[in-house]
């Protein structure tokens, strides 16, 4: 009933790595040999099995027939150097030998080690059932495109009679690769091996997201799609006028996935208690390959929408809160805002960039996520040049165009060789430019470009899901120390090297300085964004980078208690509340859950005044 | 850098440029240059025992180490277009 090869994607905290984990527990339950891989960086896959996993593959306790495997970045990077380097272990000296594996250490061998080793699971003969539990949508479209896009860089390379190098190495090495490569794409592409499964949740962002997914994955010819809605309001959680104002908008987005999507769709709802456990996961399992839930099943109920009371009473700002959020002595401020997919970074980002700037300050709202939804938020077009929100007089947008962003770069460095160099020279550089490697690097300049521009007096960031946010500003410490390398292997410290590293050298300095930056986390009070979040605090405590502000999303108001069903969740929450205040020592900032979406200026203001007071 | 140019790093690498220029010069004149990096092509490095020599003596200072015909013509720096044409008129 299934192929060997099963993808769950989707917008962070759709329930990805739930849904993977349930079907993994009840395929192994028929008695399948299954494997499930996650490729999210900050995986949450240990979390919901409550069990170490790790960089290996390693039998799932108490369950026959189940192995899980986390793909490390890093353990992935030093496996490939280990295996690159071997042949001149013992031969060179120790001293030399750890300068090339610090070399190695470049970031575009990390990204490479990692993808590399994710093809290596798309031939895996030990299992009948492979499933992948990838990370939130942009990074995940990315690796799928990397083997398509090496491919074809090694197959240039081997035709170039110049050398023949690429950026991993000679193109006459690289074969074996190459036909691994290959061998993922036509995997990838067969309906009869693979099949795609996004989760979505009904609402708008989420929509979109999935929307553009298929797109991408038609453009790489993987056609075999699904749709798990998940999330679902059960009908009897809604006896009271917030929650049925929220059912009747559930059922406006479940007419837009029925009518916007022509793939197969199942249902999933909303349970009073989190998902954790083996116990769960097979019953959730059961739920969705046994009796599975369709659009259907939730027509009869038809809700007028009533306009919701707006909200009065706001309380006056803490001091302590706001010197978080404005400039101090007349400099900058730095915001961040980072945390698991799904915990509503963006609409915290927007809410804070309006709340900033109605203080009178000239605000930037940058997003470094390359899916991200600001644009859908402010019902506006959001591009690569700050520009001037419609209607506002001192809040600036813009995003990160990953595409864009790699053209720049690439003009850039070809301007400059253009008046330098000969033809020649010129092409050669433009072959070398065309490397998968080139993305990030752009992608990274383009950040410290944003991050350094003195124009504003608040930028705020809205981050990418927090596996590859740490990686984005843990580059700058990583290049330098590649120019520290480059500077005692080869050709000496030149200019531009200089003046890079002190570039970097700024924006490290100012994103550990908490009188220029606010670090904050955002997330909902359950088990995995806080487990996320402490974990990725600690790793940016440990390029000194401390985090300063908290903000716990999506609070069930009193008033709505009015059934069992919302009382087991508010108990839930509660408990996870606690958990938060034990576990970060920076002040917490609370938003509630709303009647409506966050959508539009007017109610990303209020949500602003709502989390920070007047 | 792990690329011939740099410019897969943080800045592009003049020497690395420079000598793509020298290479292609190399190539007209009828030799054929190979250039191994130690960290992508280690089996290149093994095969001559001269080569791990002189790591093992100066260590990465060594680098970039030219051989022609398997002798080793110039460590320490990549060689001059004239450099190139005297092991030439040499051989």
């Amino acid at each position: 009933m299934k192929t060997k090869f099963l993808f769950f994607s989707g917008k962070g905290g759709a329930g990805k790595t739930t849904m993977a984990a349930a079907s993994a527990m009840y395929l192994a339950n028929q008695n399948k040999e299954t494997l499930i891989i996650t490729t999210d960086p900050a995986s949450n896959l240990a979390d919901v099995f409550e069990q170490p996993i790790g960089h290996k593959v390693t039998p799932i306790d108490g369950v026959l027939h189940l192995s899980g495997m986390e793909l490390d970045p890093d353990v992935a990077t030093t496996e490939y150097k280990e295996k690159t380097l071997s042949p001149l272990r013992g031969l060179i000296p120790t001293e030399s030998f750890k300068v090339l594996e610090e070399q190695l250490d470049s970031p575009c061998t990390a990204e490479m080690a990692a993808f590399d080793r994710f093809t290596d699971f798309l031939q895996e003969p030990r299992f009948d059932m492979v499933i992948f539990d990838t990370a939130p949508t942009g990074h995940t479209l990315r690796l799928l495109e990397l083997p398509v896009e090496w491919s074809g860089v090694i197959e240039k390379a081997a035709k170039d009679e110049s050398g023949g190098q690429t950026c991993i190495g000679p193109a006459a090495a690289l074969a074996e690769s190459k036909a691994k490569f290959d061998h993922a794409i036509t995997t990838m592409r067969d309906p009869g091996q693979t099949t795609f499964v996004f989760v979505l949740r009904p609402e708008a962002t989420s929509i979109y997201e999935a929307k553009r997914s298929i797109a991408e994955l038609m453009k790489l010819g993987i056609k075999s799609q699904e749709l798990i809605v998940n999330g679902i309001y059960p009908k009897n959680a809604c006896d009271n006028p917030f929650m049925l104002h929220r059912f009747a908008k559930q059922q406006e987005f479940l007419d837009q996935i029925e009518f916007g999507f022509s793939v197969p769709i199942t249902l999933m709802e909303l349970e009073p208690t989190e998902i954790i456990g083996k116990e769960w996961l097979l019953r959730i399992g059961e739920k969705l390959y046994e009796r599975p839930l369709r659009i259907e099943d939730f027509r009869p109920l038809k809700i007028e929408i009533k306009t919701q009371n707006p909200l009065n009473n706001f309380p006056k700002i803490d001091p302590k809160i706001k010197q978080l959020l404005v400039p101090q002595n007349k400099g900058r401020r730095v915001i961040f805002f980072a945390g698991k997919g799904g915990v509503g970074k963006t609409s915290i980002a927007a809410a804070t960039g309006l709340w900033v700037a109605d203080q009178g300050y000239k605000t930037l709202l940058l997003t470094t996520d390359p899916a991200s939804h600001l644009g859908q938020i402010f019902e506006q077009k959001v591009t690569d040049k700050p520009k001037l929100l419609e209607g506002e007089k001192g809040l600036w947008v813009a995003h990160i165009d990953a595409e864009k962003a790699t053209d720049e770069y690439k003009e850039k460095i070809l301007a400059e060789a253009r008046q330098k160099y000969n033809k020649e020279r010129v092409l050669a550089i433009q072959e070398e430019l065309n490397s998968p490697c080139t993305e990030e690097m752009a992608i990274f300049q383009k950040f410290i470009d944003f991050a350094t521009l003195k124009e504003f007096a608040v930028i705020v960031f809205d981050t990418a899901p927090t596996g590859h946010t740490l990686r984005l500003l843990e580059l700058p410490v990583n290049w330098s120390k590649q120019l520290e390398i480059k500077t005692f292997t080869t050709t000496g410290e030149t200019e531009i090297d200089k003046r890079t590293k002190s570039r970097f050298k700024e924006v490290i300095d100012m994103m550990g300085d908490i009188n220029q930056t606010t670090f904050s986390f955002v997330m909902y009070p359950e088990s995995t964004p806080i487990e996320e979040a402490s974990r990725a605090m600690r790793e940016l405590l440990s390029i000194g980078v401390p985090t300063s502000l908290v903000v716990a999303n999506f609070i069930l108001p009193d008033a709505v208690l009015t059934n069992d069903y919302l009382k087991r969740r508010k108990t839930m929450e509660e408990k996870y509340v606690k958990e938060m205040e034990r576990r970060f020592t920076a002040p917490i900032v609370k938003l509630p859950l709303l009647a409506d979406d966050l959508i539009g200026k007017e109610k990303l203001r209020q949500a602003g005044i709502l989390l920070y007071g007047t | 850098m792990c690329c011939s140019t740099g410019v897969c790093g943080p800045t592009p690498d003049q020497t690395l440029i420079d000598l793509q220029d020298i290479l292609a010069e190399v190539k007209k004149l009828g030799i054929e240059v190979v250039r191994y990096i130690i960290t992508q092509s280690p089996d290149k490095f093994k095969e001559n025992p001269e080569v791990i020599k002189l790591i093992q003596e100066q260590q990465l200072k060594a680098l970039p180490i030219t051989s022609f015909k398997r002798r080793i013509i110039k460590i320490g720096s990549y060689p001059t277009l004239e450099e190139f044409k005297e092991i030439m008129n040499k051989a």
